[in-house]
């Protein structure tokens, strides 16, 4: 069989006996028959022409992508090693400072990992008030936030201003404004009886009213009072690293990231935002090998920009407070909500939340007793 | 405290890594210099290489068309002598069956279409302009190595590394706060982090040259046997036109063979261009392994005869465009 550049060669080769012949004959019928011929044997090189050029094209192609290779991995920086051991040094030295402070304020007790196996009511020992902390970022007192004001009207008139009469939930819906961040709604508080019914529903605009009633209505425990103070001061201390990472995503307020910190990795900046794993390695935990990029040992930022990410919190336009309270039960799961428990991720250590929680993965325990801060009350200190 | 200790260690390793050997600037300057005129000679071969290229696309297109028999539109047909497959079935065409005759392909097929697109290059010029700007890019890189292009920049990387060291041994207790660690050290130091980078830079660029060197070779090596077939398609048009009728008046005759001619010396001067091309990276590559500098005249004279090439393949575009004297 031949090969593309015989036949093309044969071909060319009859095509110009055939032309050689044409430039001698006088015979026009002759000539107009050679001619013919020529043109098929034309149409037939023409195309051998293309297939050939083509292959010829690929092998360059591989020539040429086999050099490009070598051309991406030069490293055109003379220092790059020595700077990635650099960051890789000052990384290390930031974990160990962080390592430092959580030992100071005695972080291994305070701020369990949500979801981990707890104890039933019968076994738990009332947690002992927290040390009181030497570092800097709990020095400043505790300011109470001013009472929470209604947001301006733009829509139609909110019936939270209303004053002293506690109206039911449904009435202390404000207007249909645009989603502000974290606009606190109505400043009285119905009675937790007349809250609304749990709704089974995942989605968003089935549960706002729910999220409004509950927040207006949610009170910290006065035993638990002190344990929330601490959270908000540890909390209030890495507000600048929180607003750091937040400028990443739009509008997202620091708040946000600080009470997704405290409820994953106990404000501990040694450990992934993802699930509190250390930040020596990459995640082990759901979600597992998380950052994708980038070496170990991973700054906080680094991790906290990630699991962000992750979530697609780069995507969320709407950071009103009930929203955001949406997405904080959403970053935990609706499990809860389908039993029709408001879950204590949200409401523990409140009026809204007295005991039952999952031990395990699929098990729930109806008298065991959360024993972590719940986010919305994290939040309503922190606002 | 251990950790600024790591990180002073560290940084005198690097300042301390200058090593003796002189980076081969003027080599891969020459190296450059001819790689621009096999740039610049190219370009208009590749433009010319276009044209015919899509001109050849629609021509088979249209006689696979016209090869298709009456009543067969959209039934897969197999693969002509040298055609391309066409996944949607071949078309068939409906108007004058000769050859010239004024007609539509009644069809689309989605392999030709960057024949009948004017929209950037047809595939396979597409894929030798790559092919050479890869061989720019691997000579821009041997130049921001060997000039130490780079080295401002890395001197950047250095202020913010020990800007970052500061604010971390800031963090440790005990630690004065007060001004960048390194940077008094850095100031007195700048001549010998310059030596350290350029070094840096000689080893690199060492080591890319002897990684890269096969496949500059290689590449250099499938440019060069593509010509007999850019040859065939630059020229086609021009032999497909040269029939016996067309060769017995003289000054179509003297046209066509004007044509492609001009296209042969062009190429040979095209395959010329690159053998020097490839001589002259062979020579860099045996002056940085050999660390010591190539014979300089040796590489300015090669430099010197790929600028009268690339002059004369210049010179043999001016002329086919003007064509045939009178």
């Amino acid at each position: 069989m031949p090969t593309a550049d015989e036949l093309r060669n044969l071909l060319m080769q009859a095509a110009n006996e055939l032309t050689n012949r044409g430039m001698i004959t006088n015979d026009t019928a002759e000539l107009a028959l050679i001619e013919r011929e020529i043109d098929v044997l034309n149409r037939r090189i023409a195309r051998l022409d293309q297939m050939l050029l083509l292959d010829a094209a690929a092998a360059v192609a591989d020539s040429a992508n086999a050099l490009a290779e070598v051309v991406k991995s030069a490293r055109t920086g003379p220092f790059d090693r020595f700077v990635e051991e650099m960051t890789k040094l000052i990384a290390r030295m930031r974990v160990a400072h962080e390592q430092t402070i959580n030992e100071q304020l005695g972080t291994e007790r305070d701020f369990p990992k949500t979801e981990e196996a707890g104890v039933s009511e019968t076994e738990a020992k009332t947690a002992p008030a927290p040390a009181p902390s030497a570092g800097p970022e709990t020095a400043k007192p505790i300011e109470r936030p001013a009472a929470p004001t209604p947001p301006p009207a733009t829509g139609r008139p909110s019936k939270a201003d209303a004053p002293s009469v506690a109206q039911p939930p449904q009435q202390a819906r404000p207007g249909p404004a645009a989603p502000r961040p974290m606009a606190p709604t109505a400043p009285h508080a119905p009675a937790t009886a007349e809250l609304p019914e749990i709704v089974k529903s995942t989605s968003f605009p089935d549960l706002r009213e729910e999220y409004e009633a509950g927040w207006a209505c949610c009170e910290a425990r006065r035993e638990k009072r002190r344990e929330i103070e601490a959270a908000a001061t540890r909390a209030r201390a890495g507000k600048e690293r929180y607003e750091e990472v937040a400028a990443h995503f739009r509008d997202m307020p620091w708040q946000f990231l600080a009470v997704i910190h405290g409820m994953e990795a106990g404000f501990r900046f040694d450990r992934h935002l993802h699930n509190g794993d250390p930040l020596t390695a990459r995640t082990v935990r759901v979600p597992a090998g998380r950052p994708r990029t980038g070496t170990p040992p991973f700054t906080w930022e680094e991790s906290a920009q990630d699991a962000m990410s992750l979530m697609r919190y780069d995507q969320v336009t709407d950071w009103s407070l009930p929203h955001v309270l949406y997405l904080l039960e959403k970053y935990n799961g609706f499990g809860y909500r389908r039993k029709g428990l408001r879950t204590p991720y949200l409401w523990s250590y409140s009026n809204l939340y007295e005991k039952g929680r999952y031990v395990a993965d699929g098990v729930f325990d109806p008298n065991a007793v959360s024993k972590q801060c719940g986010a919305a009350i994290l939040l309503k200190e922190l606002l | 405290m251990r950790s600024a200790r790591c990180v002073v260690t560290l940084t005198c390793t690097v300042l301390i890594a200058a090593c003796a050997a002189p980076p081969p600037v003027e080599e891969v300057q020459l190296f450059n210099r001819a790689f621009v005129n096999v740039e610049a000679a190219s370009q208009p071969l590749f433009d010319d290489l276009a044209v015919a290229e899509r001109r050849l696309g629609r021509e088979n297109a249209m006689a696979r068309a016209q090869e298709q028999p009456s009543g067969s539109a959209g039934a897969a047909q197999p693969a002509a002598l040298g055609a391309a497959l066409c996944k949607e079935g071949m078309p068939g065409w409906r108007g004058d069956p000769s050859p010239q005759g004024l007609g539509f392909i009644t069809g689309f097929c989605i392999e030709d279409a960057a024949y009948f697109s004017p929209l950037g290059d047809p595939p396979a010029t597409r894929a030798f302009r790559s092919g050479v700007n890869v061989l720019g890019r691997y000579s821009e890189l041997l130049l921001i190595l060997a000039e130490g292009r780079n080295i401002e920049a890395a001197k950047a990387q250095i202020r913010q590394i020990d800007a970052n060291v500061s604010a971390g041994l800031a963090l440790v207790p005990g630690v004065q706060l007060g001004a960048p660690v390194l940077l008094p050290a850095l100031k007195l130091f700048d001549p010998l982090i310059e030596g350290a980078a350029r070094a840096n830079n000689f080893e690199e660029l060492r080591r890319v040259v002897t990684q890269g060197a096969p496949h500059f070779s290689k590449l250099t090596a499938d440019l060069q046997a593509a010509t007999p077939r850019i040859f065939n398609v630059l020229a086609g048009q021009s032999i497909r036109q040269a029939t016996p009728t067309a060769l017995k008046n003289q000054p179509v005759a003297e046209a066509l063979v004007a044509n492609v001619e001009g296209y042969r010396r062009i190429l040979s001067d095209y395959v010329l261009l690159l053998q020097e091309l490839d001589l002259a990276h062979r020579e860099l590559v045996v002056a940085l392994q050999r660390r010591r500098p190539a014979a300089l005249a040796g590489l300015a004279e090669r430099s010197e005869r790929l600028t009268k090439t690339a002059e004369a393949m210049r010179q043999g575009f001016v002329a086919l465009r003007r064509g045939p004297a009178p």
